[in-house]
C-alpha cells in the first residue's frame, strides 16, 4: 500500500519538526506555571535539541541514546514528584515523552502521535482551569495543531502557513455546530468511573484554615470572584449577608484554627417567631481546593452531597476542584442554641500567661455589666466605637502579647483583628466565643439576576454563645467602620490603592466592561462548566422536553447529529461548488451540451471556429444561426469591446436554439 | 479485512457484492467527472488512532467530569466528520481525461498523462496517482485550471498497451481520511517491439534505386572514410582501407542525393517473427542514426524511403502493430 504511508526522506521531515516543536509550547504555556523545576529544566534542554536536529548540527539520537533518555525522565519526574503516577506527574510525562517522539520523528505517522499527545496535554489543562480564557486559549490550539496536521498531508508543501490556518479555521467553524449538538445531547453519566486523582495544591486565593493578623487583609486587595449566588426573591439587605465559612475556635496567642475533632453531634435550632425570613439561593463557588462551603447564616436545608458540622459549617465530601454548584435554605432569624460540654471547654481556651493587661481590662468592664453578658458584649463594642481604634489595611505589627499591644497601643487593625480581639475579651470574662471568617457583602449585578461576592468581601466577626439566645453573632467592625458593613469596603474608608481596581475604579467604561463580562463568566459556569444532567435536563425542558431518559437522550443524539451530518455534507459536497461566474463561457458550454445532444460531440481542443465548421456540417440548416452564435462568442470573448447588446443577442440566440 | 486490502482494487470474481466498484470504474471514452458514485472514502491509519484518542479523551472527561473536556473531544469529533467530508471533496468533481503518451520500447516504462480539470473555485491539494500499488506522482490542481499526472507502466509484449485502470487518490486536508476513485479511460500507447542488438542487413537487401547512375557516374564527391555501421551499403565499403586494418570502413560521399535503403521483410533471416521485427526495428534505429533515406516492407504494408524523427517513429509503429 504505498500511497498511505508516506516515507519522508529525513532532512524533508526535519526541516517541517519546526511547527511541532512550536505546537508542543503552544499546547503546554499553560501548563508551565504548574511544573516543577527540573521538568522546565529538561523541557528547555530537550528544545534546544530538537532545534539543533531542526537546523541539522545534530543527527536524531539512536536506539541506545533513546532508551538512556527515557530513563531520564523518569529519573526527572521521580526527582520531581516523588512517583511518576498521579495527575501532575502524568501530564509531566506526556509533555517529556512528546519530545523524545519529536527526536525519533520517522514518518507522519510519528508526527500525527506528536499532534494527539498535544491534544491529551491540552486536556490536563482542565485539572488546573476551566475558565472561559483557557477555552479561548485551547480553540486556538485545536486550530493551530489542525493546522499542522495539513502540513503533513500536503505532499507537495505548496500551502502557506495562513492559508493552513485559514483551512484549519474553516474546517472548526464548521465542526462547532456539531459540537454544540453533541455537548447538549450527549447523555451525561454522573460520578466517577475510576477513581478521582489526589488535587494538587495550587495557589487559589481564598481563605485558609486558620486567621493570623494579615490573613484577610491580604485577600482583600483581590478583585476575583469568591462566589456567585442566584436568589430565588428578593436577596437579604447588605448588613444581613454574612457568608459564613469556617469557624475557627483555637487559639494559640496568634493564630485562630478550626477545631478538626470530629462532631457526631446535630446543631439545635431554633426559630424565633416573626416575619418570613427565609432565603432560597444557589451558590456557584469558584474552586478554592478546600471542603468548606460558604452559605449565610443560618442553614435550614442543603443536599445531600453536603454536610453541616454542629457549629453549621457547610463542608463538600470532595475538596472544590471546580466550579461547584449548590443550593441552600437558610433563615437569618434562626439561631443555634446547642452547647455541649465539649464545646464550651475548646470555646472558653485561652493561652496561658500572656496578655494580662487585657484580661485585667475585662474583668473589670465585666464588673462593671453587673457580670452580664449582654450588657457586656454591648460595652465591649461602645468600647472599640468610642475610643480611637482606626479601621486599616495596612496595621503595625503586634508582639507576643498581641491583644494588650492592640488593645492599648496600636488601635489600628483590620477585621481580624477587632474579631480575635472581641474573642479574647469574652472568653477572659468566661462567655463562650469563637471567630467565624466568611465574606461578608457581596453585590448585585446592575444587569444580570445574581450577587458577586468577592475576595475583597473577605471578613472576620464573632460568635458568642449567650444563655437564652443561643450563639450570636457580634461583628465588632461594625462598632469601629459601620459603613464597611453597610455600604460594603470601598466606601470603608480604607486606603484606596490597596482595593482592587474593579472596586475603586471612577471609569464607568471599565467598570461596565468588568461586569459584562463577568455576567458572560457566569453564564459560563453555569451552561458549561457546571453542564451535568440536572442543567441538561433543564434545558431539554425548555426546549419543551420533560423527563427524558438516557437511552431516549442516545436515540435524539444519533438522529439529530444523522441530520446535522447529513446536512453539512449536502452544504459541502452537493450544493453547486463555487464556480467563477462567467455568463459568457456558461452559455457557451450550454450550447455545446446542444449540440452534443444533436450529434456533435465537443473537443476541448477545437476552437469555436472549428466547432462551427463541424457542426455546420452536421447540421446544414442551422448554419446561419451557428455562425452568429460562434461569431458572437468570439467578439465577446476575445473582443476589447464587450457590448452589452451583443451579449443579449448571444443568451438570447443560444436560449432559442434548437438543433433537432 | 485490513485496511489496505480494502484500498487495492478488489478482486471482483471472489466479492461479486461489490461489482459495482467494476462498473462505475470504466473504462471511459473521453471526459469522465469524479462525482459522488466513482469515490470512496475510508479512514487512514492515523485516523483510526485519532478516534481512539477521542474515545479515551471522552472517558477521561466522563471520569473527571471535565465539561471543557466534552467541549474539546465533541470538537474534535466534528472536525473529523469535517475532515472526512473536505477530503472527499478535494477529490471528487474532479474531470479527467486521457492525456496521451509517449510511445517506447518494449520492456521500457511506457508514460500515460492524464489531465485532471479542476472547474471549482477552490484549489485541490496533493492528489496522488497510482497503480497496483505503485504510486507515481502528486500534483496541486489550481482553482478553474488544468494540471496532469502521469503514471508509468511497462510492456512485455510489442504493440498497443493499455493503460488500464489507475487509482487517483487523496488525503489532504488532514491525513485523518484517505479519498479514492478507481477509473480507467481508453488510452493506449504504442509499444514498439525490442530492438535486437545487434543486425546486419542481408546481402541484397540494399538496393539503390534510379539513383544508381548517378552515384557510378561519380556526380557524387568522395568526401572520406568512417567506421561500418550496421546497415551501411556493401557496395560503399573501402576494401582498401578494410585490407589495411581488419575492421570495415565505409566510403563516405558529399553533395549528392542521399543512399536509399530498404528494410525489408522478406529478405531478413530469422528464426520467429518477433525475431525478425527486433532486427528490423534495430535496422531502422540504425539507419536513422546514420541519417539515410530508408524505407520499411512489410508483408502486408510498405513505407516509402524517407528519413527524420516522424518517419522513424511512422516505421516503428508499423513494426509494433505488425499482425494487429
Amino acid at each position: 500500500m504505498g500511497t498511505s504511508r508516506h516515507s519522508f526522506s529525513q532532512d524533508r521531515l526535519t526541516a517541517k519538526l519546526g511547527p511541532v516543536l512550536l505546537g508542543i509550547h503552544i499546547v503546554a504555556l499553560p501548563l508551565y506555571p504548574h511544573m516543577p523545576l527540573p521538568v522546565l529544566l529538561t523541557v528547555v534542554l530537550f528544545s534546544i535539541w530538537t532545534l539543533l536536529i531542526i537546523l541539522g548540527r545534530v543527527v536524531q539520537p539512536g536506539r541506545l541514546t533513546m532508551v538512556l533518555l527515557a530513563c531520564i525522565v523518569v529519573a526527572v519526574l521521580v526527582l520531581s514528584f516523588g512517583t511518576i503516577f498521579g495527575q501532575q506527574p502524568g501530564s509531566a510525562m506526556l509533555l517529556l515523552l512528546s519530545f523524545l517522539k519529536l527526536f525519533e520523528m520517522k514518518s507522519t505517522r510519528d508526527i500525527a502521535i506528536v499532534i494527539f499527545m498535544g491534544f491529551f496535554l491540552i486536556a490536563s489543562n482542565f485539572f488546573y482551569s476551566q475558565s472561559l480564557m483557557i477555552a479561548i486559549y485551547v480553540f486556538v490550539v485545536v486550530v493551530y495543531l489542525t493546522s499542522v496536521l495539513i502540513v503533513f498531508s500536503d505532499r507537495l508543501g505548496t500551502t502557506r502557513f495562513i492559508v493552513r490556518v485559514q483551512h484549519s479555521l474553516q474546517m472548526i467553524l464548521l465542526a462547532v455546530p456539531l459540537m454544540l449538538i453533541l455537548f447538549v445531547l450527549f447523555p451525561r453519566v454522573p460520578g466517577p468511573l475510576w477513581g478521582l486523582p489526589k488535587d494538587t495544591q495550587t495557589a487559589a486565593t481564598g481563605l485558609s484554615e486558620a486567621m493570623s493578623p494579615g490573613s484577610i487583609s491580604r485577600l482583600v486587595s483581590s478583585g476575583e470572584v469568591a462566589f456567585r449566588v442566584k436568589f430565588v426573591g428578593k436577596p437579604p439587605p447588605r448588613s444581613e449577608r454574612y457568608w459564613r465559612g469556617l469557624v475557627l475556635s483555637k487559639y494559640d496567642g496568634k493564630t485562630w484554627r478550626s477545631d478538626n475533632a470530629p462532631s457526631d453531634t446535630y446543631p439545635r435550632l431554633s426559630r424565633s417567631e416573626g416575619a418570613d425570613t427565609s432565603y432560597d439561593y444557589t451558590v456557584m463557588l469558584e474552586p478554592h481546593h478546600r471542603r468548606w462551603l460558604f452559605a449565610l447564616e443560618s442553614i435550614v436545608e442543603y443536599g445531600d452531597e453536603q454536610n453541616l458540622t454542629r457549629e453549621l459549617q457547610l463542608l463538600s465530601t470532595d475538596p472544590i476542584t471546580d466550579v461547584t454548584r449548590y443550593s441552600l435554605r437558610s433563615d437569618t432569624t434562626v439561631r443555634n442554641l446547642g452547647l455541649f460540654e465539649s464545646e464550651r471547654g475548646k470555646n472558653l481556651d485561652l493561652p496561658a500567661a500572656r496578655n494580662r493587661q487585657t484580661v485585667e481590662f475585662a474583668r473589670a468592664l465585666f464588673g462593671d455589666s453587673n457580670q452580664d453578658g449582654s450588657t457586656y458584649v454591648k460595652k465591649v463594642l461602645q468600647h472599640f466605637g468610642e475610643q480611637a481604634f482606626f479601621y486599616t489595611l495596612t496595621p503595625p505589627l503586634l508582639g507576643i502579647n498581641a491583644m494588650d499591644d492592640f488593645l492599648f497601643r496600636t488601635r489600628r487593625g483590620f477585621c481580624e483583628h477587632y474579631a480575635s480581639a472581641f474573642v479574647y475579651l469574652m472568653r477572659a470574662v468566661s462567655i463562650p466565643a469563637r471567630v467565624v471568617v466568611g465574606y461578608q457583602g457581596g453585590a448585585m449585578h446592575p444587569f444580570d439576576d445574581y450577587m458577586i461576592v468577592r475576595q475583597s468581601d473577605a471578613h472576620a466577626w464573632a460568635e458568642v454563645w449567650l444563655e437564652g439566645q443561643g450563639w450570636v453573632r457580634i461583628d465588632p467592625t461594625a462598632a469601629v467602620s459601620p459603613t464597611r458593613i453597610q455600604n460594603g469596603i470601598a466606601s470603608a474608608g480604607l486606603e484606596r490603592d490597596l482595593l482592587p481596581s474593579i472596586l475603586v475604579s471612577e471609569n464607568a467604561w471599565f467598570q461596565r466592561a468588568r461586569l459584562l463580562w463577568d455576567s458572560f463568566h457566569n453564564n459560563w459556569n453555569l451552561w458549561v462548566i457546571g453542564f451535568d444532567q440536572q442543567r441538561q435536563q433543564r434545558l431539554l425542558a425548555l426546549l419543551g422536553m420533560k423527563d427524558v431518559s438516557s437511552s431516549e437522550l442516545v436515540i435524539g443524539l444519533v438522529l439529530v447529529m444523522t441530520c446535522a451530518v447529513g446536512l453539512l455534507a449536502w452544504w459541502v459536497l452537493l450544493s453547486e461548488p463555487a464556480r467563477q461566474r462567467d455568463v459568457v463561457r456558461a452559455y457557451y458550454d450550454k450550447f455545446c451540451r446542444k449540440l452534443q445532444k444533436a450529434g456533435v460531440s465537443y473537443h476541448p481542443h477545437e476552437c469555436a471556429g472549428e466547432l462551427m465548421a463541424r457542426a455546420s456540417r452536421v447540421l446544414p440548416a442551422r448554419e446561419r444561426e451557428l455562425a452568429m452564435i460562434t461569431a458572437d462568442y468570439q467578439c465577446l470573448r476575445y473582443g476589447d469591446d464587450p457590448d452589452p447588446r451583443r451579449r443579449e443577442r448571444f443568451i438570447r440566440a443560444i436560449r432559442r436554439f434548437r438543433p433537432s | 479485512m485490513s485496511l489496505a486490502s480494502l484500498l487495492r482494487f478488489p478482486d471482483f470474481s471472489r466479492r461479486p457484492a461489490l461489482a459495482f466498484i467494476s462498473r462505475r470504474s470504466g473504462p471511459f471514452d473521453g471526459e469522465v467527472t469524479l462525482d459522488k458514485h466513482r469515490v470512496y472514502i475510508l479512514p487512514t491509519k492515523i485516523g483510526v488512532l485519532f478516534s481512539l484518542l477521542l474515545i479515551i479523551l471522552l472517558l477521561g472527561s466522563v471520569n473527571y467530569g471535565k465539561s471543557l473536556g466534552y467541549v474539546l473531544v465533541f470538537l474534535l469529533a466534528g472536525v473529523g466528520n469535517v475532515a472526512m467530508l473536505a477530503t472527499w471533496r478535494n477529490l471528487a468533481g474532479l474531470r479527467l481525461r486521457a492525456g496521451g503518451c509517449a510511445p517506447a520500447f518494449c520492456g521500457e516504462p511506457v508514460r500515460f498523462a492524464v489531465q485532471l480539470q479542476n472547474v471549482d473555485a477552490m484549489r485541490r491539494y496533493s492528489i496522488a496517482i497510482s497503480q497496483n500499488g505503485t504510486e507515481f506522482e502528486v500534483v496541486d490542481v489550481g482553482p478553474d485550471s488544468v494540471a496532469q499526472i502521469h503514471f508509468s507502466k511497462t510492456s512485455a509484449q510489442r504493440g498497443l498497451l493499455d493503460a488500464g485502470r489507475f487509482r487517483l487518490s487523496t488525503e489532504f486536508p488532514t491525513g485523518l481520511f484517505v479519498a479514492w476513485t478507481w477509473i480507467e479511460l481508453k488510452m493506449q500507447c504504442v509499444v514498439y517491439p525490442k530492438p535486437a542488438t545487434r543486425a546486419r542487413l542481408p546481402v541484397g537487401s540494399s538496393v539503390i534505386d534510379g539513383d544508381q547512375n548517378r552515384l557510378s557516374g561519380g556526380l557524387e564527391e568522395y568526401s572520406g572514410l568512417r567506421k561500418f555501421l550496421e546497415g551501411d551499403s556493401w557496395r560503399r565499403v573501402s576494401w582498401k582501407a578494410t585490407a589495411r586494418s581488419d575492421e570495415l570502413y565505409t566510403k563516405e560521399f558529399a553533395g549528392g542525393a542521399p543512399e536509399l535503403q530498404w528494410i525489408d521483410w522478406s529478405t531478413i533471416a530469422a528464426g520467429s517473427a518477433e525475431q525478425r521485427l527486433a532486427i528490423m526495428t534495430r535496422l531502422v534505429l540504425d539507419a536513422e542514426a546514420a541519417r539515410r533515406h530508408y524505407g520499411l516492407r512489410l508483408p502486408d504494408y510498405e513505407i516509402p524511403p524517407q528519413h527524420g524523427t516522424l518517419h522513424c517513429q511512422q516505421c516503428l509503429k508499423a513494426l509494433a502493430l505488425y499482425g494487429y
